[in-house]
């Protein structure tokens, strides 16, 4: 390769260039949420802030944080993305370890059944009426039964376990006396660790990230995750309604916050740092897992 | 009797019981909702339920048919679909090529990092951003443009910006992602094909040109393939984010429709008919994506 034209020389520059406004491009968004929610609020409404807060205070975490709704949120939030994650991995990787055996009699007929519900859906109504009937509608369990079966990780862990457990140790613990329950504790979970670890992470950023079952499923606030908590807010009525009414009031009597720091918008920005920040956290350490995951899942997706 | 205790000699029970929560979910969550589909030919109550409401043969259908919201809700989720897939597909495959001709290291691990994180950020969340930058009251967008003495515009609450920012926020979201299967396809290329291409006096833009671009066209196709079943669903968390009084005429699509009249007005049997379609004509799409794939020389769906 060595020699360089100025022509490629030209390219290098430009292609830097060029990428490097993309990339800050895809940051600028959360440093812009960043600096508002650390900006006073009045302050933020006269405009002309872009990179540095103009009127530094933390009054819009004070107010938040003085919300025991947003406390709640959090905790749900927390219990349904470990609870819903977990389970999901056991639930899906026990079907899909059953189903990749070839000597299962009437595995076909069980394929089948799990691949017709890719196929075709019920829609939306019909799930909802069944989840009235389950009396799962305004229970913190709507968030994790229906997402304990994932159809798309069931068929990525099945290709998987059929390619990448090495059938001699299979038939090995067979010829020492051990059932399937053992092969599955003790070769196929240990040996699939990397792909749990890619799987389990899509999952918990789903189940984090959701707030449609929180919004259509569960009216009760106390039991709604942080991003029906942030979707209410951008409804501006009822964002109003929301802080004024809650947060204002404890925070004023206690003196906590200068008041013309406070906009809902500028509390919304520091709710939506909260709602971030746990992802924000551990995507570093997570990134060299996702690559994986994609191309696991890109060869059933 | 004979087959069961073969069955149980053969050590398969633990398979069997491995897979009753699966058979479990599958069946509360997804079969019952199947038959919950035959309320589209009925007139349902809550007391009657789904087995005994009135039936009422295809009025239903008949009705939402003849409704102009209907119709402007499935005009809009096409156009979406078509506009998200001409901008944002080929923004993705011109990043990819422009990634991988980094020669420097670090530098494409930085521009790699920031370019996926949006995928992990919710909807609301970037929605929330726009909310911010394109307000009235002292949003970035205003603020920038009243520098160059334009009038503050309400983006998020016109008909006319609703596209744009629809289209923009998809790349945001989705453009670095999907760069990952194109790089991982580059990565596997040859390198005595660059070889070759360089003897030949190939520069650097020949070379994305010549050898890169063709030799990922598999899995352009396979991409472009996959995308067909998901042509009737632009996305409603997007959407429902995004959605007002002011821009309804342009943003409503099918999903957000059924929402607003299904679960928000309790029009049960009429939106379980156009769900009926709508799975209906994905189940199609789903079909005619597998063969495609197959077809393609993929390995298809299944």
């Amino acid at each position: 390769m060595g020699r360089s034209t100025p022509g490629d020389r030209a390219f290098t520059i430009g292609n830097t260039l060029l990428l490097a406004l993309f990339a800050f491009l895809c940051a600028y968004p959360l440093w812009y949420i960043l600096i508002l929610s650390v900006n006073e609020g009045t302050d933020t409404s006269l405009g002309g802030i872009y990179w540095w807060p103009r009127a530094f205070t933390l009054d819009n975490y004070r107010v938040m944080l003085s919300d025991h709704t947003i406390l709640g949120a959090f905790w749900i939030t927390v219990k349904r993305t470990v609870i819903g994650t977990f389970g999901s991995l056991l639930v899906t990787s026990m079907v899909a370890f059953a189903l990749s055996r070839r000597e299962l009699p009437g595995r076909k007929l069980l394929l089948f059944v799990f691949l017709f519900v890719m196929l075709f859906s019920g829609g939306l109504i019909p799930y909802y009426i069944q989840l009235m009937n389950l009396n799962l509608l305004n229970s913190f369990w709507v968030y994790v039964f229906p997402s304990l079966f994932s159809i798309w990780n069931m068929f990525v862990m099945k290709t998987s376990f059929q390619s990448n457990i090495p059938e001699n140790v299979v038939e090995s613990v067979k010829l020492d006396g051990g059932g399937y329950t053992r092969i599955y504790f003790n070769i196929v979970l240990p040996f699939s660790m990397p792909l749990f670890a890619a799987l389990g992470l899509f999952t918990a950023v789903g189940q984090w990230n959701d707030w449609f079952t929180g919004a259509f499923f569960v009216n009760d606030l106390s039991l709604q995750p942080l991003p029906t908590y942030l979707q209410r807010m951008l409804s501006t009525i009822e964002a109003t309604h929301m802080i004024s009414a809650s947060q204002m009031a404890t925070a004023n009597q206690t003196q906590l916050y200068n008041p013309d720091a406070i906009t809902t918008k500028s509390v919304r920005m520091a709710t939506i740092m909260i709602t971030i920040l746990p992802i924000l956290f551990v995507y570093p350490f997570v990134q060299r897992f996702f690559v994986k995951g994609v191309l696991i899942g890109s060869v059933k997706e | 009797m004979h087959r069961f205790m073969l069955i149980k000699q053969k050590g398969y029970l633990p398979l069997y019981a491995f897979l009753v929560p699966g058979i479990v979910l599958v069946v509360l969550f997804n079969y019952i909702p199947m038959l919950g589909l035959q309320i589209a030919f009925r007139d349902y109550n809550f007391s009657d339920g789904i087995w005994r409401s009135p039936w009422i043969g295809l009025q239903n259908f008949k009705e939402f048919a003849a409704s102009s919201d209907f119709w402007r809700a499935t005009g809009n989720t096409f156009l979406l679909t078509f506009l998200r897939l001409l901008f944002v597909f080929p923004t993705t495959l011109i990043v990819a090529l422009l990634i991988n001709e980094v020669r420097a290291f670090r530098f494409k691990r930085l521009v790699q990092s920031l370019s996926y994180l949006p995928h992990f950020i919710s909807w609301i969340v970037v929605v929330g951003f726009l909310d911010a930058f394109l307000s009235l009251d002292g949003g970035g967008a205003n603020s920038l443009l009243h520098l160059f003495g334009v009038d503050p515009i309400a983006f998020m609450g016109s008909e006319a910006w609703f596209r744009p920012i629809f289209i923009l926020s998809s790349m945001w979201k989705e453009v670095g992602w999907g760069t990952i299967l194109y790089l991982a396809a580059i990565s596997g290329i040859n390198p005595a094909l660059y070889e070759a291409a360089v003897m030949d006096g190939a520069g650097r833009f020949s070379q994305m040109r010549y050898v890169t671009l063709p030799s990922i066209v598999p899995i352009i196709s396979v991409v472009l393939i996959l995308t067909v079943p998901s042509l009737l669903s632009v996305g409603i968390d997007q959407i429902y984010a995004m959605i007002n009084p002011a821009n309804i005429g342009v943003a409503e699509v099918i999903d957000t429709y059924v929402l607003r009249l299904g679960i928000g007005q309790a029009q049960y049997s009429q939106t379980t008919a156009i769900g009926l379609v709508m799975s209906l004509i994905s189940t199609l799409l789903l079909l005619l994506s597998n063969r495609l794939s197959k077809w393609a020389g993929g390995d298809g769906l299944w």
